[in-house]
């Protein structure tokens, strides 16, 4: 075994530049998909372990519809046999004492709960002692207020408490980072209920209460929680892990596989590359093994030994490196999307199974067809040197091109899986595409570099599939960028706009109690404020989508025609009827649902479990479109939720909004929950998105930089093949500087081709999403000049610089070698 | 016109020297025809590819015509070549994406020179290659790439023609009328020929013949020695 290993290490060794390039191609295409892996994972873990922190081991709660209950109504619950334990939570809203800051800034959200340690919820501790009562603040509010551990801090009107921990910034409890966020976000901080309850005047009262059953969660126990509490203003509901509404993360994840994909892809490519160069030029040696005895299992067994070492050796390198590559984009991506100082633990155990499983594996399926070859290699025609006659390539291109065109127009279809296929079709047409532009390109080509540029575009021809497909990489890797360029760019007005044109007016004011009539004409009274409607936002609506699993979003309220709202858009809707009471769907919640309009949805509302009927579905800002939208005549009727508590303001002048904040704070202060303004959410995911740009164009720089190797790896075996062709060349009067020229012109038509092809298909890919129906008018269609430019130059220097090496070694192919004997 | 200065050539595999060529001392005169003959691995193709200035002697010289070639560098022995000598190999070595035309064009292409069409014609013809210009090489017989072979190393009209082992690949009909052609091209155009070949049959077209062995010219015959023809008859047999 050992001397077999050693002799599979020498003839994968046996050209050290090959073998160096095939390995860094491996390494790269390993470390930048377990990079990848270890963001998805790692990002979708921390969400969802601070939820669970906040979930903590809760199996329901019971809150009411008018904000607050008296503790004493929950004795039924405390008498029943599996009832285990349960805490008490009051929110109140309050202001700290703290100078300098206004009142915005200076808004509180209490906590206030029942017991600090009996494992129903868990805080992520910095320090001090969470278990211990009293107060506990967030990392970013200590140091908004210049407060530490043990430090007294005093709120308006209410008392003084010493601070007993300061946790991370989690799902329960955080706070704005800054003062800026500190004028519509506010600090979340927990106290004891009692205290709270003693300084709110609320004395016996509160806002919910989470509880756990001794058999966890069950649609029985449910049911008879729900029977309960039926006809009262009390609901239950099964406590639920699911952050969709806050993180609409799916399409960076998205991205995160396609680039995962495309790198291991362009890897897979570079290494079918070398081993097929291999193996063509060991073919002499397999027809004398096999004259010796061995069979084409043999043979196989060898070639795959060595291909299962050079796997081995570039897995294994790039195993830690695509850990650090994770650390190192996961602090960046942490950094671009999240709002507050999230700690997080890397996950890496199962990315780097599967980066292992993945990197083993596809050298051998890149180098299937090769080791197939190699197997088949006739005994006599490789030992005297002929090269077999392929018949086939005529018979190929054309179904290349037919299935190429087919799949080109699979790829105009509005949908995500048909966008793959325009990829592929690429992929197929590319020698025609490749012929086109070299004729175009000629004249230039022999303007610049003369001879040596008219022998290129014959040679570019002699691999054509070989250049064509390294082409075809570069040409995916410059479309994807300018699509994200093009994206990133549009994506900031086109949310702005989605945000602005379906956030229901300029500013929504959410208050602890219901809004009142006379509240709204006070607020309509006011300077500056054109209208005020009040609407329900009912949270923590539980379903199940169509798979069974358990998900939780909001339903909305409004009034009016469904097709005149200013809180969404209907994208699709049902002409028909049913007695069931009729609601919209999110498209999000549409999606993850994995239902259609028309069919009925139950849901665990305030009234119990309800089936509606899904009367269309909705393009809507609110929550990113994971939420429902009922009338508000349902409010009442179906939804047990009588009384809003948002209301939708709209303004004369949106210079007017700081002032009536202002207003709104001084009069409704004690009772408001939170304002939140139109402005602010379209700067807050204006400024994530800009967060992320840096992040994806460092990432496609990547996936250019790992094609520019794939040109290299190509030109490099290119040169290999045609050894003797460029000692002849010499030979008859070729100088090294020429054949240097000729190769470099080689390289920049694979590029130039690629950066062209790739250019045009970026444009169609962004005009296409521009039109789909599914990016709605987030997308327009915009050339991103900037990065036109920067594709265009970067893709040339690349292409040029990536010639280099073999450029360099074709211009040292001994003359001799040409016309030695064979 | 070649003058060659006591050459050695050594080749080192590994930790191993092995001397090729061990002091030969050789002087072509202006339009001779010379055959290089000996056995395989004597040194002949040696010779003939440092008198082309594709390599350099490890010690000792070779002048064209009283340019010394081992002091030239790579770029300026190139351009010697593309002047002045033509290449013929015993593979035919033709550019196998470039059709006939374009094979032979090639030299002068990669001199920055035009092509002139009747000059073209004129060699077409010489080689018996009319009609035959866009074709690959591999629509070729073995002979008539040989014979593209030949028209591609005259085009530039150079003053040295090399050609190591022409015939090594061809029958003995298709032989003779390369040797045919080779042999009426010098006496028409006067070019000097030093032809590399194991086959006597072939080694007398030359004005001269030198035989090699072990790295030395052991002896040498010419046309106008009263043994050449035994010379001939006791090799052929």
């Amino acid at each position: 075994m050992r001397h077999s290993l050693l002799v599979s290490w020498r003839n994968i060794t046996r050209n050290k530049k090959r073998f160096f390039l095939t390995l860094i191609a491996i390494i790269i295409g390993v470390v930048v998909m377990t990079g990848m892996l270890i963001a998805k994972e790692t990002t979708s873990e921390t969400l969802d372990y601070y939820e669970k922190l906040y979930a903590g081991s809760a199996d329901y709660w019971i809150e009411s519809n008018n904000h607050t209950f008296e503790e004493n109504r929950l004795d039924w619950l405390q008498d029943r046999e599996e009832f285990k334990k349960g805490i008490s939570t009051l929110l109140k809203q309050g202001f700290v004492e703290i100078d300098g800051l206004s009142k915005a800034q200076s808004s509180v959200r209490f906590s206030g709960v029942s017991s600090f340690d009996n494992g129903l919820f868990e805080l992520p501790v910095k320090e001090g002692d969470v278990t211990k009562e009293g107060l506990i603040i967030t990392e970013n509010a200590a140091s908004l207020w210049n407060k530490e551990l043990g430090d007294d801090i005093t709120f308006s009107d209410m008392g003084t408490l010493k601070i007993t921990a300061i946790v991370h910034e989690g799902s329960m409890l955080s706070s704005p980072q800054t003062l800026e966020e500190a004028n519509y976000v506010h600090s979340r901080v927990m106290v004891p209920l009692d205290v709270l309850q003693e300084w709110s005047g609320l004395d016996g009262r509160i806002s919910s209460y989470r509880f756990e059953t001794a058999e966890g969660q069950s649609d029985e126990i449910f049911a008879a929680y729900q029977e309960e509490l039926a006809a009262s203003d009390m609901f239950v509901q099964q406590v639920v892990i699911d952050d969709r509404q806050n993180n609409d993360l799916e399409g960076l994840y998205w991205t995160f596989d396609i680039i995962a994909i495309l790198s291991v892809f362009i890897s897979g490519f570079i290494a079918f590359n070398m081993i097929y160069t291999n193996i063509m030029e060991r073919r002499k040696e397999f027809a004398v093994m096999k004259s010796l005895g061995y069979t084409n299992g043999g043979v196989y067994r060898l070639v795959l030994q060595e291909i299962g070492l050079l796997a081995i050796i570039g897995t294994v390198i790039a195993l830690p490196l695509g850990v650090a590559f994770g650390g190192y984009f996961q602090e960046l991506l942490m950094g671009a999307i999240a709002t507050q100082n999230i700690t997080y633990e890397l996950e890496i155990l199962s990315p780097i199974i599967t980066a292992a499983v993945i990197g083993l594996i596809f050298p051998f399926a890149a180098a299937a067809f090769p080791v197939y070859q190699a197997g088949k290699t006739p005994v006599l025609e490789a030992m005297s040197n002929q090269s077999a006659v392929r018949q086939r390539s005529r018979k190929t291109n054309i179904f290349r091109v037919v299935f190429g065109v087919v799949f080109t127009g699979i790829g105009l279809i509005d949908d995500v899986i048909a966008f793959l296929f325009l990829f592929l079709g690429l992929v197929l047409l590319y020698p025609v595409f490749m012929n086109g532009l070299q004729k175009l390109v000629s004249p230039l080509f022999k303007l610049l570099f003369q001879y040596p540029g008219e022998q290129a575009l014959r040679s570019v021809k002699q691999f054509k599939n070989r250049n064509g497909n390294t082409s075809a990489m570069l040409a995916i890797g410059v479309s994807l960028a300018l699509f994200m360029s093009a994206a990133l760019e549009s994506l900031p007005d086109g949310m702005e706009d989605d945000i602005r044109s379906t956030f229901g007016g300029d500013m929504i004011v959410q208050k602890e109690t219901p809004w009142q009539e006379e509240e709204v004409e006070d607020i309509k009274a006011s300077d500056g404020t054109e209208n005020a409607q009040r609407f329900a936002d009912i949270p923590s609506i539980t379903w199940e989508t169509n798979d069974g699993d358990a998900r939780e979003f909001s339903i909305m309220s409004f009034s009016g025609h469904a097709h005149e709202q200013d809180i969404f858009r209907v994208t699709e809707e049902t002409d028909k009827s049913d007695t069931l009471p009729g609601l919209y769907l999110g498209e999000r919640a549409l999606n993850e649902w994995d239902g259609e309009v028309g069919e009925v949805i139950t849901l665990n509302t305030p009234a119990g479990a309800s089936d509606f009927y899904v009367k269309g579905t909705v393009q809507t800002a609110h929550y990113t479109g994971y939420a429902a939208f009922a009338e508000d005549a349902m409010l009442a009727s179906s939804l047990n939720w009588p009384e809003p508590f948002q209301l939708a303001i709209s303004l004369d002048n949106e210079a007017n909004s700081f002032q009536l904040q202002n207003y709104l704070w001084e009069n409704y202060g004690d009772e408001i929950s939170s304002i939140s303004t139109a402005s602010q959410n379209a700067e807050a995911s204006v400024s994530a998105l800009e967060g992320m740009n840096e992040l994806m164009q460092g990432l496609l720089l990547l996936i250019i930089a790992l094609s520019a190797i794939g040109i290299s790896n190509t030109l490099l075996m290119n040169t290999i093949e045609r050894t003797k062709e460029l000692g002849v060349m010499r030979a008859i009067g070729f100088t090294k500087s020429q054949i240097k020229r000729m190769i470099l012109a080689e390289g920049l038509i694979i590029g130039l081709t690629g950066v062209i092809v790739g250019t045009a298909y970026g444009i169609l890919v962004i005009y296409l999403n521009s039109q789909s129906e599914m990016a709605q008018d987030l997308l327009r269609f915009s050339v991103p000049w900037v990065s036109l430019i920067l594709a265009i130059s970067s893709g040339i220097l690349f292409s040029l610089a990536a010639s280099w090496l073999p450029s360099a070694a074709a211009s040292r192919v001994k003359v001799k070698d040409a016309i030695s004997y064979d | 016109m070649i003058q060659a200065e006591n050459v050695t050539k050594e080749f080192t595999v590994g930790k191993e020297v092995t001397s090729i060529l061990k002091g030969v001392d050789l002087t072509i005169k202006e339009g001779e025809f010379v055959a290089i003959m000996g056995p395989s691995g004597s040194g002949k193709s040696t010779l003939l590819q440092l008198l082309g200035g594709l390599d350099v002697p490890t010690s000792g010289g070779v002048k064209l015509e009283g340019t010394a070639l081992q002091k030239k560098n790579e770029k300026q022995r190139t351009i010697i070549r593309r002047k002045k000598i033509g290449f013929i190999f015993q593979n035919y070595q033709l550019l196998p994406t470039l059709t006939v035309l374009e094979n032979i064009a090639f030299p002068l292409h990669a001199d920055g020179k035009k092509v002139d069409p009747k000059e073209i014609e004129k060699l077409l013809q010489a080689v018996d290659l009319e009609g035959y210009e866009r074709r690959f090489p591999h629509e070729l017989s073995g002979g008539q790439q040989q014979r593209v072979a030949i028209a591609r190393a005259l085009i530039h009209q150079p003053a040295i023609l090399l050609a190591d082992e022409p015939t090594g690949n061809l029958d003995r009909e298709r032989s003779s009328d390369i040797l045919d052609i080779i042999s009426n091209l010098h006496q028409k155009r006067g070019q000097t020929v030093v032809m590399v070949t194991h086959d006597m049959f072939a080694a007398g077209y030359a004005d001269r013949i030198l035989l090699f062995k072990d790295g030395i010219i052991e002896t040498e015959v010419r046309r106008e020695d009263e043994d050449y023809a035994a010379f001939l008859t006791r090799f052929m047999a």
